[in-house]
């Protein structure tokens, strides 16, 4: 068994000594080095894609196959985006077939690929943000880290003016009891402990099962009729469901199905991206607006 | 029988957690005897042949074998002593015939390689029981007759001295019973070989055992040769069952017949 | 014997093809001529131990299934009883949800605690299979069945507190080697061989508990100690195989099978050909799973059942005169 590591060593040609590096500590705790001139990052799940392609989209050569890339930023470039996982695999060859400077992953769920990749001597940084600071807080980093702190900092002033626009509208009006369904059969909305629900209180609702102290939660129609939300809020593949509403049984008795209050949202609207303002934007369009029973998409930031 | 016995219990008693399951039982055998082992069902027979193989330890009392204390055996050397034919297994996979009777070569064999005589044996045990020609068939597509033959030769394999059936006769037609049985006794004259089998039918018994062993509710209730222990008294007390004894003239055979309410519809008058 | 030397012979050539096929194979071409520093490290640092730990596991998998049927007797035992699985499901769960960390600086902590929690399922198993100080054997079976569920809903219930690491443990379950590397072998590497080792050795007392434990025991086999070694041997197996590459079906259950189908149920000969035949089969599949819908990787237990069912099937068709059927 030592001659097969030590065989191993012989071949393992791992990415040169760091001459000049920082020392981060990442959002999972652990302390990473990472060089001054990053020039080639990868990409595990798509919210940190779009971090780094809004930043300086050059950089960025390997992503998922979710990357949701503006178009006229990457139309030349795409085919320099390496697919290299969907978010939550990774293939291991084609990251190191890339040569990164540096990879960013997320949660503790791409664990098993950081950890190989860190013994072969890569950078791997999670950007996990669990809020808007952390949002925030990890764009900047990755800023610095590009060496694109100015274009991080007007970005980041103008998500924060943008967010302070929502939340006065969000203060003037009265709030609404809000339903948000993530899957149709069963029915599973979102409880106190999800983002979604901060974003939904953020707009200016009140989630109707916002008490579950749960991530998301699997419900009853019952308990949905009880709650009787005033506007209705689902994902965008569940068109044919909300069509069908009428024909099933209870749900005419809620109050937003009788007035159709209900919109339309993608998943997309409502991760943790640096782009969940226009979710957020929409969703506010949709508590309070005259926009109902409409699919609108996501567009860039601006 | 002036030789030591081959195995002799000295008062052995024997009982699982909530109940009793033998007391005081004393018999012995001699090398080359065999003995029947007959009672009502529930009597402690198959619990006996565990205390006597060494399966279960008595809570009393001791088994000599070879006038050896049969706690004092190894395991693999009381193997090469006593071998087991129990009830019929169920075999889940494919052994050939002679796969299964060299699994009586356990105790002997080194773990790899069977020795030329561990293949000799075997055949030798195949044609003990009759079974020689089924040596290549697989154990699962035999008839229940050569089944039963085949663990015999297993048995026969292990080169003991002394030989345990339990029940060996069972869904059996009679031919079958008869080549089985007259295969052990031959055994039991030829090789000194002393059997010690579970048996059901007097006739089978005073046909080819030498001495019976009359077991009731875990007690001995006789112990002797068959022309003295087998007979109308003795049975009724046992098995509850009226018999009438017929005497073969020619060759001195005695048959039992069952009387009483049992029989009525035969003779009507 | 000749025979004997063929067969290993046979054996030999098979490993050597079956691997430097499976070194060939990948969403990366690779020319073993000339071979660029990246080429290197992917071909020695991802490749190599990744195929390594697919024949170790495929091969400890099915000489599990393989104790397991012999010693329950029973041909639809397969590697993952005595609730083996569902502890490193538990494990694992936990690991991804408490956000646990590995006290091996090199070992995932997924993996680690999977490996914990199977030991730990085996340990209540074992406690809750003892009679009177002894084991009994179809005890254990319930008590891996009773523990294995008890364990199923408490990783549902950890699903159901996840959130959005559940996908996460989706791919746990689904089973896989695209993260693996010289760390995640090594374990492998060490403790399989070892395990294979002991299990030829005693294999001749598992030919005569096919017989029933009373048979056995009257041969001269302490069948409490041997069936105990046996449970303890497969499960270890199962637990090493289980904690680096999540759930793979199939090989357990069904390669023991084909192997008897051919070459009888002797378990002399169906430890090591089982061990082997396994392992080849792992690798291959996974060279399959990694290269057809590259980069993307198809979860390997799905190109177990692909590839080896209609094997088994024609081989039932064919050979079901002798075994009884």
């Amino acid at each position: 068994m030592l001659a097969v590591c030590a065989f191993s060593m012989l071949f393992c040609d791992a990415p040169a000594a760091l001459s000049a590096e920082r020392m981060i500590i990442d959002d999972l705790g652990f302390k990473v080095a990472v060089k001054s001139n990053v020039l080639r990052v990868i990409s595990l799940v798509p919210t940190n894609s779009e971090m780094v392609c809004l930043l300086d989209c050059a950089r960025l050569k390997g992503g998922t196959r979710y990357d949701w890339l503006p178009e006229e930023k990457t139309r030349v470039q795409l085919k320099r985006v390496e697919i290299i996982g969907g978010g939550f695999d990774a293939n291991l060859e084609k990251i190191v077939q890339l040569q990164p400077d540096l990879i960013l992953t997320n949660g503790p769920s791409q664990e098993r690929f950081a950890v190989p990749l860190k013994n072969l001597g890569y950078s791997v940084l999670s950007l996990w943000p669990r809020d808007m600071n952390g949002l925030k807080r990890d764009f900047l980093l990755l800023g610095e880290l590009l060496g694109q702190e100015s274009k991080a900092t007007s970005v980041i002033e103008a998500m924060e003016r943008r967010l302070r626009i929502i939340e006065a509208k969000a203060k003037n009006r009265a709030k609404k009891k809000v339903y948000l369904q993530m899957w149709t059969e069963p029915l599973i909305t979102v409880g106190r402990l999800s983002f979604t629900d901060w974003l939904v209180t953020a707009a200016g609702g009140i989630n109707v099962f916002g008490d579950l102290p749960f991530d998301s939660a699997q419900v009853s129609l019952e308990s949905l009729i009880q709650r009787n939300p005033e506007v209705l809020i689902f994902l965008a593949d569940q068109e044919r469901f909300v069509k069908t509403l009428g024909r099933r049984p209870g749900w005419s008795s809620i109050r937003g199905v009788r007035d159709s209050r209900f919109c339309f949202i993608d998943e997309r609207d409502i991760r943790r991206s640096i782009e969940v303002l226009s979710g957020l934007a929409k969703m506010q369009d949709c508590l309070f607006g005259e926009k109902s029973g409409t699919e609108t998409t996501s567009t860039g930031t601006k | 029988m002036e030789s030591p016995p081959a195995i002799e219990t000295r008062k052995v008693s024997f009982g699982y957690e909530n109940r009793v399951a033998l007391t005081n039982i004393v018999f012995s055998a001699c090398a080359g005897e065999f003995v029947a082992l007959i009672g009502p069902n529930g009597s402690g027979k198959t619990t006996l042949l565990k205390v006597l193989l060494g399966l279960l330890q008595p809570s009393c009392g001791t088994i000599l074998l070879f006038n050896e204390p049969l706690s004092s055996y190894a395991p693999k050397e009381r193997a090469k002593t006593i071998a087991y034919v129990s009830q019929q297994p169920a075999l889940s996979f494919p052994l050939t015939v002679s796969e299964l009777v060299g699994l009586g070569r356990y105790p002997h064999s080194s773990r790899f390689q069977p020795t030329r005589d561990d293949r000799s044996v075997v055949e030798f045990a195949l044609q003990q029981a009759n079974a020689q020609h089924l040596a290549a068939r697989s154990f699962t597509t035999l008839s229940g007759g050569e089944q039963q033959k085949v663990l015999i030769a297993r048995a026969l394999a292990q080169s003991a001295r002394v030989l345990l059936l339990d029940e060996p006769t069972l869904h059996l037609d009679l031919y079958y019973q008869l080549q089985i049985l007259a295969a052990l006794k031959k055994l039991s004259i030829e090789k000194q070989i002393t059997v010690i089998t579970v048996l059901h039918d007097v006739n089978l018994i005073s046909l080819f055992a030498d001495k019976a062993l009359l077991l009731s509710g875990g007690t001995v209730r006789a112990f002797g040769p068959v022309t003295e222990v087998i007979n109308e008294a003795n049975v009724r007390d046992l098995l509850k069952v009226d018999m009438t004894t017929i005497e073969d003239s020619k060759t001195g055979a005695r048959c039992f017949v069952p009387r009483g309410p049992f029989s009525i519809w035969r003779n009507p008058k | 014997m000749n025979r004997k030397r063929q067969i290993c012979s046979l054996i030999g050539f098979l490993l050597l093809v079956t691997f430097f096929l499976a070194l060939n194979i990948g969403p990366v071409r690779i020319s073993l001529l000339e071979l660029s520093p990246t080429d290197k490290v992917i071909l020695f640092n991802l490749r190599l131990p990744r195929i390594l730990s697919a024949f170790f596991v495929g091969g400890g998998l099915a000489l599990a299934g393989a104790i397991f049927q012999g010693l329950f007797r029973n041909p639809i035992a397969d590697s993952y009883l005595l609730g083996v699985s569902s502890g490193a499901s538990l494990g694992a769960a936990g690991a991804i949800v408490f956000r646990l960390a590995s006290p091996m600086a090199n070992f995932a902590a997924v993996s680690f605690f999977a490996f914990v929690g199977s030991l730990a399922a085996l340990a209540l198993v074992f406690y809750f299979g003892r009679l009177n100080g002894a084991f009994s054997i179809f005890r254990l079976l319930l008590a891996g069945l009773g523990v294995g569920l008890f364990l199923s809903s408490l990783v549902a219930i950890l699903m159901l507190m996840a959130g959005e690491e559940l996908k996460a443990l989706i791919f746990f379950f689904l089973g896989g080697f695209s993260s693996s590397s010289w760390d995640t072998t090594w374990i492998s590497l060490a403790c399989i061989p070892a395990a294979v080792l002991a299990a030829c050795y005693f294999a001749p007392e598992l030919n005569v508990l096919l017989l029933g434990e009373e048979t056995a025991e009257s041969s001269g086999i302490r069948t409490g100690r041997i069936q105990l070694l046996f449970a303890v041997l497969a499960a270890l197996l199962t637990s090493i195989s289980v904690s680096v590459a999540g759930l793979i079906g199939f090989v357990g259950l069904i390669v023991p099978h084909i192997i008897r189908l051919i070459f009888g149920a002797d378990h002399r000969t169906l430890f090591p050909l089982a061990f082997f035949a396994g392992g080849m089969f792992l690798v291959v599949c996974d060279a399959v799973a990694r290269i057809i819908i590259a980069p993307a990787e198809l979860p390997v237990g799905i190109v177990t059942s692909l590839v080896g069912v209609p094997i088994f099937l024609y081989l039932i068709r064919k050979e079901s005169g002798d075994y009884g059927l």
